[in-house]
């Protein structure tokens, strides 16, 4: 590793003065897990790293506003969102996810914000935050702004963060009573492994029929994407089984996986299908 | 003075009182790694001491053309970066090897593998080292490059090497010196009877191939060495490797040095599995500090550890001849192992494993070739098994295939040929201390074969499966020990073994306790240092808790003698006559003394030490060439069985092992509860070579060469239960009946996941791993709808 | 690694060879590459910056065409080594040229990329999820110039 400069600030503002627009060599740090990855690699060799661990205050917190939404700082550890109650309570698909997210080692260390700004498609919460409507709070130079999941992630290690903005707190909406999301990991490795497929799926049901759902893939494809397919077919349609094959058959179709150590494309896209309609049962049977 | 013992002692009168022997005590080091007090090499510093980063080849076979380290040398911080060129200018001719000098300290003229040490870079400060290493500039000339091992055998333009230099060592390499036009470094071959005449009198014949992948040791503690010049003409090497005495006397041997000017010494190590035998980084380091005359160290990273030592690739090519009746009555099998660019032992895992190929049945007729093949890849060498658990995924799967076909039960057919102690192995040598029965039936017991089980409903289907193997212990290989017991009658064990989490500082302890009357934990264990401790051939094979047991329990019994001659005086009584207990030795009168005490009444204070030494070394007979038979091929065989059940998801092929259990025979084990673990440390690590470890290679790259994307099982990838089971078993010439255990839970492991997998969803794999791909791309074929890889 | 793609050019095949086996021309279509200079004998020297997010990476190059078969096709061998990082980048890249209409034409790339040192051992699922994306971008590249010299070309 070559030498860099590496800052602490105290303040989110002053994290944010000390960011470059210009030079991608200048990042933030938040746990280090991935990024040391890279940096070992030899992959990212940064000239400074701005590290967010004297940040504090809603940074660091999880609390449920007075709408009823969930509010995720960025810098809370995984395992903490694993064994908040407030979180199993309000969004109990994601202290399910970070059960089986890497090992307590990393969930240890490892942040929600670098999580999500990483824009790394094999991590598992982003296809479920993007399931259950949820939003990003960036904040940079020019104030701060609000980005859907579903519009943050937009390419291999790629968010809709600009350089000079850090990502504040993740806000996951107060479900609506008739809702339910879950998401299902593939792992082809070990079963700690990241995953080769990812899926979730939020749906609303009354009596039996699928008013609407949310599907989202990760892992196996670029970036994590909606399944707009896959939605369309099962909306409206009873909670079946049936139906549940014909949005998977959806997903397949629309799928364009990438294959590597983890699975061929054609594999993968099996997986997707399989998958798609796993997620579908475990969400409306939840 | 030593007792040196050809034809193996048999086991001495048990001490009268305490026993020491078949006590689970804990580990003698639990505290001091758990406190993080224990010594490794990994931390140690020395002043002025450099740090080496390697440049490594990119090029899987090429000729140098060219090596520019102007850039690197004009960084500020670099105090050297030296070349294979620069090597040869201190030692004309550097290459080693166990079994081949082939080797280069660094690359000379040629690479022949990515990853292939090719110069480094020294500096005070490690990431200057790094940085200086990136800037480090090769051009080659591409050669053309072979990775198969099957394809490399057959070869007849890719060399890997021009020639071979087998090491003068082996008397059955001497045939391979300078053959050209090659890669394979040897050829065994075995002939038992006449196997064409053995499948002619067979009713059916069947034939499969098997392959492995190359996988990787992964050692937590990555391979580390420092090399400290004491002058120009003595060095230190402090080194994590299970074999200090041949790192002496091959560093020796390179700098044309007398023996007893190199030290090499070692601290615990954080894991070795094979990857810290012989020489790794060794020879590098040791040149480097001579070269600038200052202490070097070089510490592998993880990814590193990928380009210096693997385990082999195989195909195995097996063809059986059985009878209606299900007896076997031919065996043939062709073995392969891809080697990588250098031999290291990978020759004499082919020998010394591929006698045992035909697997642990009685049977008249077997033919035998196995190949170690050099290919354009990361060295092979040994990895926890020593080649074995490569031949029995083949022989295993394969008899399980027939047993299937001839609609015998898996179990009863394995039972039917199963061979017996008195019979013949393949080479001839008399099978003795062998609980291939006991084996098998606890292993049924504990399978409860037979039963009715839950064969799953819907997409989830389960079935079990068993495989047996064995394994002959490495012969002919000597070990020496010294037991010294001090002044105030505290003793200490001096042996060349390396504890590196087996628990062997605890095993040998507690056999120097048992023969002097003393508590275990308060013997010391001084850890192997060739200034000090005597000759070990090498921690390896399984062999430590026989070969140095034995020594220690021979040094342990001499200074016995000489405290029982001094006691005697003492106590007035026949020194034959007299016992040890509790630090003490008593005489038939009832009168006792301390150790202490029987040691001042020579010394006449608290001085003077009574030393005894042993030195072990059981016969052997090598296997004539040709046919390879012998009539003493191993001093003790090691058996090993699983059983597993498993739970197959017919929509993604994922296979979730949730019982496994492991059988062994172990002979009599000295601390039961080290050799438990053990047996499901070997187990586990075999787990993970069977469900998802392989090095993913693209044109001689290693893509996955990191514990992110290469993944060794987890906790959650454990079975709900996984138990090892010990038949009761004594080897007759072990030290108190004790055979070794290191690598047994590792046998049989995939076939039996891969056997219990046939058995719940009807497809059988050939190739390791049993990746959920795998295994669901052979559940599509067998519904005659192949997965297609559209693009 | 391995990558394909296709695209629809509207120009004719003719036009469409003529801009490929033009070494210079060739290279501005990928993303990233420049200082483009011809070395002799048909090989060119480059200097190749791949970005993907906020990694950069710059690999100096050789290009040469390795193959060149009117009407049809036209193959290319890059190799170089990373700036200031221990590896190697070996790529060969194919082009077929396939007519579909009298001034269209269906170009198919194949690309095979290895890897080996530091990118290899650690980067390969970067480079490759994004090999792909470099494919697809360069076919892009390809049309538009194509078609916008033709449109100089044009009265
Ligand atoms: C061994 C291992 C196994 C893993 N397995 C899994 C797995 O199974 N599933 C899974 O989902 N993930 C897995 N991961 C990935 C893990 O989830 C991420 O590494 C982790 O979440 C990143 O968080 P961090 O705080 O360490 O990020 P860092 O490494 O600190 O940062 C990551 C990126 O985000 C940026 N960043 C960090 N914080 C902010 C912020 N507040 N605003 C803007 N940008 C920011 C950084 O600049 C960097 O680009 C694994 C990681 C490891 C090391």
């Amino acid at each position: 590793m070559i030498p860099f400069d590496l800052q602490e600030p105290a303040s989110l503002a002053e994290a944010i003065a000390l960011l470059d627009p210009d030079d991608p060599s200048v990042r933030p740090v938040a746990g280090g897990t991935a990024l040391m990855l890279m940096m070992k690699a030899g992959l990212f060799q940064p000239t400074r790293l701005i590290s967010l661990r004297r940040l504090e205050g809603d940074l660091r917190r999880v609390h449920v506003d007075e709408h009823g939404d969930l509010h995720l700082g960025a810098l809370v550890p995984l395992s903490k969102l694993e064994l908040s109650p407030l979180v199993a309570e309000h969004a109990p698909a994601v202290s399910e996810t970070c059960r089986t997210l890497s090992n307590v080692r990393v969930r240890n260390v490892a942040t929600l914000g670098g999580h999500v700004a990483h824009g790394d498609p094999h991590m598992d919460l982003p296809p479920l935050l993007i399931a259950l409507g949820a939003r990003a709070r960036a904040v940079g130079p020019r104030g701060e702004r609000w980005i859907d999941a579903a519009d943050l992630f937009v390419g291999y290690y790629q968010t809709a963060l600009e350089r000079d903005e850090l990502l504040a707190e993740i806000v996951i909406p107060a479900p609506s009573p008739d809702s339910s999301a879950a998401y299902v990991k593939f792992t082809a490795l070990s079963a700690d492994d990241w995953p080769a497929v990812g899926v979730a799926a939020a749906v609303r049901r009354r009596e039996g029929v699928i008013l609407d759902a949310v599907l989202a893939v990760s892992a196996a494809t670029e970036k994590p994407i909606r399944l707009a397919a896959a939605e369309a077919a099962i909306r409206g349609k009873s909670t079946s089984s049936g139906s549940f094959d014909e949005a998977a058959e959806a997903a397949a179709h629309e799928v364009e996986p990438l294959a590597d150590i983890r699975g061929s494309t054609a594999y993968k896209r099996e997986m997707v299908r399989v998958h798609v309609r796993r997620a579908l049962i475990k969400a409306s049977h939840s | 003075m030593s007792t040196h013992v050809d034809a193996p002692a048999p086991v001495e009168r048990k001490a009268p009182t305490t026993t020491q022997i078949g006590r689970s005590i804990p580990r003698l080091e639990s505290r001091a790694k758990v406190t993080g007090e224990a010594e490794y090499i990994h931390n140690l510093r020395l002043p002025g001491m450099l740090y080496g980063k390697i440049f490594r080849s990119t090029v899987p076979h090429g000729r140098i053309v060219r090596i520019d380290t102007r850039a690197a040398k004009e960084l500020p911080g670099v105090f050297a970066v030296i070349t294979g060129e620069d090597v040869r200018a201190l030692i004309p001719d550097p290459y080693y090897g166990p079994a081949f000098h082939d080797q280069p300290v660094l690359a000379i003229d040629k690479v022949r593998y990515v990853g292939e040490p090719v110069a480094v870079a020294l500096s005070e400060d490690p990431h200057i080292a790094e940085h200086a290493a990136n800037l480090i500039e090769a051009e080659y000339e591409d050669l053309p490059a072979v990775f198969d091992e099957v394809e490399a055998a057959a070869a007849t333009q890719v060399f890997v090497h021009d020639a071979l230099r087998p090491a003068g060592m082996f008397p059955d390499l001497k045939h391979l010196h300078g053959r050209t036009k090659t890669n394979v470094a040897l050829d065994f071959t075995l002939r038992r009877n006449d196997v064409e005449q053995g499948f002619a009198q067979a009713d059916y014949v069947f034939e499969h191939v098997f392959r492995t992948p190359t996988v990787a040791h992964t050692a937590l503690e990555p391979i580390v060495s420092v090399a400290e010049p004491r002058g120009p003409q003595a060095l230190t090497i402090h080194t994590s490797s299970q074999s200090p005495s041949f790192v002496r006397s091959e560093v020796a041997r390179l700098l044309g040095w007398p023996e007893n000017r190199v030290r090499v010494r070692t601290a615990f190590l954080g894991g070795g599995f094979g990857a810290k035998l012989y020489i790794k980084l060794e020879a590098m380091v040791a040149v480097l500090a001579l070269m600038v005359k200052r202490p070097v160290k070089i510490s592998l990273t993880m990814e590193e550890q990928f380009y210096t030592i693997t385990k082999h690739a195989t195909t195995v090519h097996l063809k059986t001849g059985v009878t209606k009746a299900g007896k076997i009555t031919a065996r043939q099998c062709e073995a392969w192992w891809n080697g990588g660019a250098y031999a290291d032992i990978g020759p004499r895992v082919t020998q010394k494993s591929g006698f045992t190929a035909a697997g642990p049945y009685d049977i008249e007729n077997v033919a035998l070739n196995s190949y170690a093949v050099y290919t354009n890849l990361p060295p092979a060498g040994a990895l926890r098994g020593f080649g074995i658990p490569q031949l029995v995924w083949a022989y295993e799967s394969h008899t399980d295939l027939i047993a299937r076909e001839l609609e015998i039960d898996p179990l009863e057919f394995r039972r039917a040929n199963i061979l017996r102690d008195g019979r013949p192995q393949a080479t001839g040598t008399i099978m003795h201390d062998i609980a291939t029965v006991e084996v098998l039936d606890a292993l049924s017991s504990a399978m409860r074969w037979g039963e009715s089980f839950d064969r799953g409903k819907g997409s989830i289907r389960r079935g079990h499966g068993i495989a047996i193997g064995f394994k002959a212990c490495i012969a002919p290989t000597t070990s020496g020990a010294i037991v010294n017991l001090y002044g105030d009658g505290s003793c200490a064990v001096y042996c060349g073994t390396v504890d590196m989490g087996q628990g062997s500082d605890t095993v040998m302890a507690q056999i120097a306790a048992e023969v002097l009357g003393l508590d275990p934990q308060s013997v010391s264990v001084i850890h192997p240092d060739t200034d000090v401790t005597p000759y070990d051939m090498a921690t390896l094979g399984s062999r430590s808790t026989f070969h140095m047991g034995n020594a220690v329990r021979l040094a342990a019994l001499e200074a016995r003698e000489k405290l029982f001659a001094i006691a005697g005086k003492a106590l007035e009584a026949d020194p034959s006559l007299l016992t040890v207990a509790d630090n003490g030795v008593s005489a038939p009168s009832g009168r006792r003394l301390s150790i202490a005490d029987v040691i001042k009444s020579t010394f006449l204070m608290q001085a003077g030490n009574i030393i005894g030494t042993g030195s072990f070394r059981p016969t052997y007979t090598s296997p004539s060439q040709g046919d390879g038979q012998s009539d003493d091929i191993t001093p003790f065989w090691m058996v090993g069985a699983v059983g597993a059940e498993v739970e197959v998801d017919t929509e993604t092929g994922r296979v979730r092992v949730t019982r496994l259990v492991n059988v062994a025979d172990v002979g009599t084990p000295i601390n039961p509860g080290i050799v438990t673990r053990q047996l499901n440390g070997g187990a586990l690590m075999q787990l993970g070579f069977t469900m998802s470890e392989a090095v993913r290679f693209d044109n001689g790259q290693a893509v996955n060469a990191s514990l992110a994307d290469y993944k060794i099982p987890g906790i959650l990838d454990i079975p709900d239960q996984t138990l090892a089971k010990i038949v009761a078993g004594c080897q007759s010439t072990g030290p108190f009946g004790a055979k070794g255990v290191g690598e047994t839970g590792t046998f049989a492991v995939s076939p039996a996941i891969a056997n219990a997998v046939h058995d719940a969803v009807g497809v059988r794999i050939f190739d390791l791993p049993l990746t959920p791909e795998t295994v669901y791309r052979a559940l599509r074929a067998a519904q005659h709808n192949p997965l297609e890889d559209q693009q | 690694m391995h990558v394909e793609g296709n695209i629809l050019i509207h120009a004719p095949q003719s036009d469409v060879f003529d801009f490929a086996e033009n070494v210079e021309l060739l290279t501005q279509c990928i993303e990233g590459c420049r200082n483009v200079h011809e070395l002799g004998d048909g090989k060119y020297a480059a200097l190749l910056e791949a970005q993907i997010a906020f990694l950069r990476m710059a690999f100096k190059v050789t290009v040469e065409l390795s193959r060149v078969e009117r009407p049809n096709t036209i193959e290319a061998h890059i190799a170089g080594t990373p700036v200031n990082l221990v590896g190697k980048i070996d790529a060969r890249a194919g082009l077929t040229l396939e007519p579909a209409g009298p001034a269209e034409t269906r170009v198919t790339y194949a690309l095979d990329v290895s890897l080996a040192g530091k990118l290899g051992g650690m980067g390969e699922s970067v480079f490759r999820a994004k090999a792909k994306e470099y494919g697809d971008r360069f076919a892009v590249h390809l049309r538009d110039a194509v078609e916008s010299k033709l449109l100089e070309k044009a009265p």
